[in-house]
């Protein structure tokens, strides 16, 4: 059974922005990040999905229960913000009861499970603190600890960690995927962080100018991006004009033929970088070579078309500008994207 | 001496200075130069002051009175009326701001002589009732000011993050928005209180000499009536509002001490 699904949710804020109707079903217990760049209409679709924004058409459902007009707080969902929000007047216990307090929990009982919440996001021991002693990486986790404690039917982050520095980002990723695992709590998570996205989702809904262009787990998404535009936002460089003909797809640098049906006509060939190899049938020279963390970005002229590689094999750091190489292209599952 | 310590005394002496050649007077002393003690020091306008017929406490109590309800309703009107001001886009916003802050910078006499026409046919005319509305008008700008600053300072996810943890409108407002209001409400309500405190021709005007608040029954004794007796009304007036000033202040430092987290993120 679906555990949320969204139908054909749309909302308009006069001519700057208008979110297309929307749909999607999200499993229970599934991690489903919407990703896109920012003005794409992904916060304002949490919202929508939060109940905090009311929609222009469209519903959403949960357990097949339908949820468009119940006020957010009777929704039994919990959100993340950017910023923690904490109460400042509260402590840090009284901050993770407070969702309890608000269902009339007693306050042993609230005081009890928050500490061991607090616990579980590594925070055991801090409920007697005030928020304003805490740095902004341990107020983001107490935050994380006021949304489960109420056990929530549908946990919504919203960029929840791109105010984080790097590191304490990464240390913040990693502990909501180990909560998300444990758990099991169904999670929509709204991010523009293509790393966060690929490393916690299930399942990642891509969004551009107020559409969900395509929804696949982080593998599908990257290896056969549906659009041009989604090739381009996933960080595609190479892109060959081709031709199918029939059985053969021609590209400047051979023809291939079609492993599955396609329809005749002008394609663009997008080639991820890190799927060009350092050795193979095709002669190159070498134009530009750009080292970054992690990588050895080389870009490749062959046939009149410049390729980028990413590597950093021996043999990619041993390259210089100028350097005469040859490179072997992927000769399977070719992206083919229209225009 | 450190040296913020000597300004504060400093500040301390301008403003007790004033209240020197009150506090002579209303011994009915003449202070002339060279005399270093001032002449003919009796208890005279202190004895008329809190004799049982001067009626001096039951001004106090009522000025108090008006003063407090003045206050409530002003918070009742106010707080909503800043909410609103900041945080729903309306239209003519500016206008309204405009209209609603306009009693500061006009004088509230100017608006109290037409008041005072329509209260006449309302009947609300020497009671107390209709001097509590006239010193709505003066005292209410700052309440909104005030609320509408603490409203500013305050970010509006916080009432979504409380929203999302299931709290419903009415629990928000006391769990969240209240104790973030407090600390600015306080300045307003200072200042609502002494503003109420302090009228003296409106409530001439409405209350007609029968609503007598502390300033109605002093006022005629500075304008030449007797200057000591005036002078120690003065005195216990000053007194009354600053005891106000430090109870309120007082009620905020304990309300930090019990919850000492909040004033760091306040101030």
């Amino acid at each position: 059974m679906s555990g949320f699904e969204i139908k054909n949710l749309s909302k308009s804020y006069g001519e700057d922005f208008t979110l297309a109707p929307v749909s999607l079903t999200i499993q229970s217990g599934e991690f489903v990040t919407l990703l896109g760049p920012s003005g794409c209409g992904k916060t304002t679709l949490l919202k929508l999905v939060a109940g905090l924004i009311a929609p222009d058409g469209g519903e959403v459902y949960q357990q097949g229960k339908e949820l468009t007009s119940v006020p957010s707080e009777n929704r039994q969902f919990a959100m993340m913000f950017q910023q923690p929000h904490l109460f400042p007047h509260m402590t840090i216990a009284e901050n993770v009861a407070f969702g309890l307090r608000m269902r009339k929990v007693a306050k042993k009982e609230r005081l009890k499970k928050a500490e061991e919440v607090l616990a579980e996001v590594g925070l055991g021991g801090y409920g007697k603190r005030y928020p304003y002693e805490l740095s902004g990486g341990q107020q983001q986790r107490v935050s994380l600890a006021r949304a489960l404690v109420i056990e929530p039917t549908l946990l919504l982050l919203d960029e929840p960690f791109s105010a984080l520095d790097p590191l304490l980002k990464v240390e913040m990723q990693q502990l909501v995927k180990t909560v998300h695992q444990q758990t099991g709590v169904t999670t929509i998570c709204v991010t523009h962080d293509q790393e966060e996205a690929f490393y916690l989702s299930d399942r990642i809904a891509l969004m551009q100018t107020g559409e969900v262009v395509q929804v696949a787990d982080p593998q599908t998404l990257y290896r056969s991006p549906a659009t041009l535009a989604v090739a381009k936002f996933l960080g595609y460089k190479n892109f060959i004009p081709v031709k199918v003909e029939q059985d053969s797809i021609v590209t400047p640098f051979g023809t291939y033929a079609a492993t599955i049906s396609i329809e005749s006509g002008k394609y663009q060939w997008a080639i991820p970088s890190e799927a060009i190899s350092l050795k193979g049938s095709l002669q190159g020279l070498v134009n530009e070579v750009v080292h970054h963390k992690g990588y050895i970005e080389t870009v490749v002229e062959v046939e009149g078309h410049e390729l980028t590689v990413r590597k950093l094999t021996p043999d990619a750091q041993a390259l210089r500008v100028g350097d005469s190489i040859t490179i072997g292209l992927p000769d399977e599952d070719l992206v083919l994207l229209r225009e | 001496m450190r040296r913020s310590s000597f300004y504060l005394l400093l500040i301390g002496l301008i403003f007790a200075l004033p209240f020197v050649p009150a506090l002579i007077a209303s011994f009915g002393g003449v202070w002339r130069f060279p005399t270093i003690i001032p002449d003919g020091i009796n208890l005279r306008a202190w004895e008329s002051v809190f004799s049982p017929s001067s009626r001096t406490l039951s001004a106090i109590f009522l000025s108090l009175w008006i003063a407090f309800c003045v206050t409530v309703i002003n918070l009742m009107v106010g707080i909503p009326a800043a909410y609103a001001l900041t945080r729903k886009k309306l239209r003519f916003q500016s206008g309204i701001e405009a209209v609603l802050l306009a009693p500061i910078f006009v004088p509230a006499l100017a608006a109290v002589m037409g008041i005072h026409l329509t209260f006449l046919r309302l009947g609300l005319t020497e009671t107390v009732i209709g001097v509590i509305l006239v010193h709505l008008a003066p005292s209410m700008p700052y309440v909104i000011r005030a609320a509408m600053i603490s409203f500013q300072t305050m970010n509006e996810e916080a009432e979504d993050a409380a929203k999302m943890l299931g709290a419903t409108k009415s629990q928000r407002f006391y769990h969240v928005i209240l104790p973030h209001l407090i600390p600015g409400l306080t300045a307003g309500v200072v200042l609502s209180m002494l503003i109420s405190l302090s009228q003296y021709s409106v409530t001439l005007l409405i209350g007609a000499g029968q609503v007598i608040t502390l300033p109605i029954l002093f006022v005629p004794f500075l304008n030449g009536g007797d200057p000591a007796i005036g002078s120690a009304y003065t005195l216990v007036f000053s007194a009354v509002a600053l005891a106000l000033v430090l109870l309120l202040d007082g009620g905020l430092r304990s309300y930090y001490a019990t919850r000492k987290g909040g004033c760091h993120e306040w101030i």
